[in-house]
Formats: C-alpha cells, structure tokens, sequence
C-alpha cells in the first residue's frame, strides 16, 4: 500500500507540559490521510482542530507518539524544511498573512525564501496566481482586495512553494458568503484538478458535503468519522458535543419523525429535492 | 429610543487625493424593540453604518438621531449617547484587559456613578444574562474558552444596560454550540426586556431565525429593507448583490419550480417541515 501522505500516530499534545495546568489538546490520537484525499476536520472549539493542524507541518510537535509527513518523523529537525515544503497552511485572518504591498510580490514571498531562481519564481507566481483565479489581480495592492480574494492570494503563496498538502484552519470563518464560496470552490478545484491534499479544518457543518472524509474531534479524540453522508446521519451524537448538522440534513430529520421517508443521510437541497420530486 | 437615519452619507480619507464613499443617502427609521439584521457582502458599510449609531462615528453628510439627540451635532453628548446604546465590536474578546472577569464586565459602569453593591449587582446581573456563573467573576478573563471570552465581552456591554443593542458579527468564530448560545442569550434579551437589537451578521441562518426585519446594504447603499421572510423570497435580487437566501429558502424556491404550492417565504427548518409535511402528507412519495 502506498505510504500516506499524512500519518499520526497516537500523537498526545499538552500545552504547558509538565506544569501544573498541563492540558491535553491531542490525545493519542491517530489518523491517515492519503495523498490526494479532501479531509474535512470539525470539532467544537478546544476540540484540538488547530493544534492538530500545527502539528502537520511540525509548527507544533508532539508531546506523545509520532507525525510522519511524506514518511518523514516531524520531530527530526533535519526534516523541517521538506516537511514544510510538502504541508503548506492558510490561517483564519487573511489580513496577518500578506506580507507585501502588490498581491505577486506577496506570493513569490515563499518561493524567494526557498531560494528559487527569479525566472522560475515569475512562472510559479503566474501559475499559482491562474490556479487561484486571481492573474488579473496579480499586481494590485492586497488591501484594496475582498476578504476572500485575499485568503485566495495566502493560497496562492503557498502554492508557489509547490506543496502537495494544504491545510486550511478556518480559513473561510472571517468571511462573507460570496467569499466563503470563492474559497471553498479554489480549494475543491486545486483537490479534483491537481490531486492536491486538502485538510479542510472548519466551524461551518455545510462546507463539508464534498470532501471525501469528514473527522470530528472532542476534546482531543476521533469523535466520529467517515463520510459527510455517515457522519450526519448522527445528528444526535454530534448535538451531544455541541455540533449542529447542515439545514437540509436537519429537516431531512424532522420529515423522518413525522412519517415522511426521505433519506436520513440528506446533505444538500438538490437531494431533499430529488427526493420529494422523484424524476 | 428611536434611531432615525436620514441621507446618511460618510466618506472616509476626506479631502485626501484618494476619498472613499462608505455610505451614501442611507435613510432608515429603526422603531423601539425592533430586531433588525443588516446584511450584505464584505465591504457594503455594514460597520461603518452601525459605528455611526453611537457616534463613534460622525456623519459627513446627513443626520443620525437617536432618541431625539442630533448625533452630528458637535454639541452632542455622546457619553450619554453611549450609555443608550451598546456597540459590541467584531471579536469583542480581543478587548478584555482586567484582571478578573467581574473587573473587566464593571469597567463600563463604574463611570456612572453607581453605589459599589449597585455596581456588584449589574455585574452579577450581566453575566447571568448571557449564561455565566457568578463564580467565574474571580477568574482571568483570559483563562477562559472563546465562547465564554465573547460572553464576558458581550455582558461587559450589557453592564451598561442599554437600550439598544448592536452587534457586529456577535457568533463569528465561534462553534455552532457557541454560535447558538449567543445568538439564544440575544434573543431573550430582546423577548424579555425588549431592548432593540440590531445585528450585523454574514450569516443568513442566523438572520433567519432571530430577526424580524433586514436591511440589505450593498456599495454603501439600502438595496432592500422589508420583513425577513419578504428579503428571502427574493432570492435572486439577493444573489445579485452576491448574498443567496440560506438553505432552507432555496429549497422551497426549487420545490415551488417544480410545480409544488408550498410557501416561497418559509426561512426556518420548522417552517420549511410544516410547509412540506401540509403538502405531502397522504401522498404517495417514492424515492430511490
């Protein structure tokens, strides 16, 4: 079998190791993630979502167990560079990742700091820029830009370091609908298109749908986990940890109670309609 | 404690070589008790509007009066202004500073001159409003989770005892079991006391459930402003100004294209079950 691209094994994280208030924000917890897979993590917050995600790129380590990127153990330091080369990361607030003050300069940034050679820096910017969608924009100033064309240059950035993992952690939370759609449509496009893996952390139930996996953690523990179709037909278990299911799968629910049979595992309004307007 | 906007327009960077026009001609009469939501895409002056509801900003042309009180008048006393009516930013937990919880939710009262067991107990009172226990007054604000950070935050606000309330995104970031306990402390605040509530929001869930009428901003102007369930069912007008009804509404927009008589204007899963249940019921329904 192919070795994962992602492989933690009984990974235990505590903050302030060793002191009094130590707390376990992972907890022997293990998880595969094959490469070119689109993994959906949900969990309440201090479920361990974001310390999960640090450790994918050794901007954490763990305190306990193993992270194996690309086979490599992250706790090696000789790994570091190839680890982050491979595992690239799109944080929550799109205005603390642009670095400089025309949208190309910003994503050939990484590149620079890799030592690339100009000429190959211009054609990855051109490239990661037309990935995103984003070459007509490619020499404005960043803050003129909306909230989700920014984060779509900090995706472009760190596509210009050719990663084969992007993690996003609630990359689309500080944004409006049109811009959450942006993100999310770039991000299923970079998956399908170019066999990138996506860890696709987020607080909104709905954006999960298309990914191949959903993992729910609780207090640093695999909740649940399996398809979006398995894991909300839980609507129950996930409302005891304080997670809602999408609308649809919600009503899908409540026509169930009352005798009418749609599916239970109903996700979208174009399968509730299908299935009360059978073509 | 009416708030009413007229020709509102506000331009930051005046008189520099690059204005820019943030609102322009907003008119809007906010009635007492009302729970508004102001929608619309990033950028559309939904924070600029609301900064000027209690003067945090001025008017560069046009005039805000609430209660009465001219807020573009240099005159004005805006301290009191402040007391009526309580702002609650965008991540409000980046603002706490004080040492205790009960500390940091007593900073805003202390200046009105209150008795300190009179100030003890609108603490008390404000973070049993939004489902605090009194214990957690002693603690660092800062040793608490997100949710509960934004609570503290939030009552620090409710402290003052408005009479209108406005929030900025109050539930971003937050988890939905977060997201739901703010959102119910905010509508019981509403239904009990009957405080205005005016609500800026990028989530037309949440608009749905909560609020009764919207306001849709877009480039700085009032594109819509009617009845929730009235702005919903006007979905495409909505998608043009890059916003979509949530779910749920769009579910019934697609039942009613394919022929079905349910409501175009049903916002909430309980409305949306009720509409569907009246009308299949009886019926035959297969389905793979």
């Amino acid at each position: 079998m192919e070795e994962p691209i992602i492989r933690l094994e009984s990974v235990t994280h505590h903050y302030h190791a060793g002191r009094d208030n130590q707390t376990a924000a992972l907890d022997e917890l293990s998880l595969e993630i094959a490469a070119g897979e689109f993994v959906a993590v949900v969990g309440p917050n201090g479920s361990g979502k974001s310390t999960l995600a640090k450790h994918l790129n050794a901007l954490l380590l763990p305190t306990k167990g193993v992270v194996r990127v690309d086979g490599l153990d992250t706790r090696e330091p000789a790994h570091l560079w190839e680890v982050r080369r491979t595992v690239g990361m799109v944080f929550q607030n799109p205005d603390n990742q642009i670095v400089a003050t025309v949208v190309d300069e910003d994503v050939a940034f990484g590149p620079e700091n890799l030592g690339v050679k100009p000429d190959e820096i211009r054609s990855r910017v051109r490239e990661a820029l037309a990935l995103v969608g984003m070459a007509a924009l490619a020499d404005r100033p960043p803050h003129l830009l909306s909230g989700g064309q920014k984060q779509r240059v900090a995706i472009a950035g760190v596509l210009a370091m050719r990663p084969r993992c992007l993690v996003l952690d609630e990359a689309t939370a500080m944004l409006d609908p049109a811009g959450r759609d942006e993100v999310l449509a770039t991000v299923r496009r970079l998956n399908r298109d170019e066999g990138l893996t996506v860890v696709y952390i987020t607080h909104f139930m709905e954006e999960t749908a298309g990914a191949d996996r959903v993992v729910v953690l609780d207090r640093g523990q695999m909740f649940l986990e399996g398809t979006p179709r398995y894991v909300f037909s839980h609507a129950r278990q996930l409302d005891r940890i304080g997670l809602d299911v999408p609308p649809v799968t919600a009503l899908a629910a409540k026509l169930r109670t009352s005798g009418l049979d749609v599916p239970a595992d109903t996700l979208t309004v174009e399968e509730m309609v299908q299935a009360l307007c059978p073509s | 404690m009416p708030i009413l906007i007229e020709a509102l327009d506000h331009v930051y960077q005046v008189g520099t070589a690059r204005p820019v026009q943030a609102l322009s001609g907003i008119d809007l009469t906010i009635a007492d008790g009302e729970i508004l939501g102001i929608i619309g895409p990033t950028g559309s002056g939904k924070s600029t509007l609301v900064q000027h509801l209690n003067g945090l900003l001025r008017p560069t042309r046009g005039r805000v009066l609430v209660d009465g009180v001219d807020l573009s008048d240099r005159k004005a006393d805006l301290r009191a202004v402040r007391q009526k009516v309580g702002l609650v930013f965008q991540y409000p937990e980046h603002q706490l500073f004080e040492e205790t919880v009960a500390e940091d939710v007593a900073f805003g009262p202390r200046n009105l001159g209150l008795s300190e067991g009179a100030l003890r107990e609108r603490v008390a009172r404000a973070l049993r409003t939004v489902g605090l226990p009194a214990e957690i007054g002693a603690r660092s604000p800062f040793a608490l989770s997100g949710g509960q950070m934004r609570r503290v935050a939030l009552a620090g606000v409710l402290a003052m005892e408005p009479a209108v309330l406005v929030l900025d995104e109050p539930a971003a970031g937050l988890d939905p079991q977060g997201r739901r306990d703010i959102l119910g402390h905010v509508r019981r605040l509403h239904q009990e006391r009957r405080i205005t509530v005016i609500l800026v929001s990028h989530s037309m869930e949440e608009v749905a459930r909560l609020c009764e009428r919207l306001v849709v901003l877009d480039g700085g102007r009032v594109v819509m402003d009617g009845r929730t369930r009235d702005i919903f069912a006007q979905g495409d007008r909505l998608r043009q100004v890059g916003l979509g009804p949530p779910a749920i509404t769009r579910l019934m927009e697609e039942l009613r294209r394919r022929g079905k008589d349910v409501r175009a204007d049903a916002v909430t899963v309980d409305e949306a079950a009720a509409e569907i249940l009246r009308h299949w019921r009886g019926r035959a329904c297969a389905h793979a």
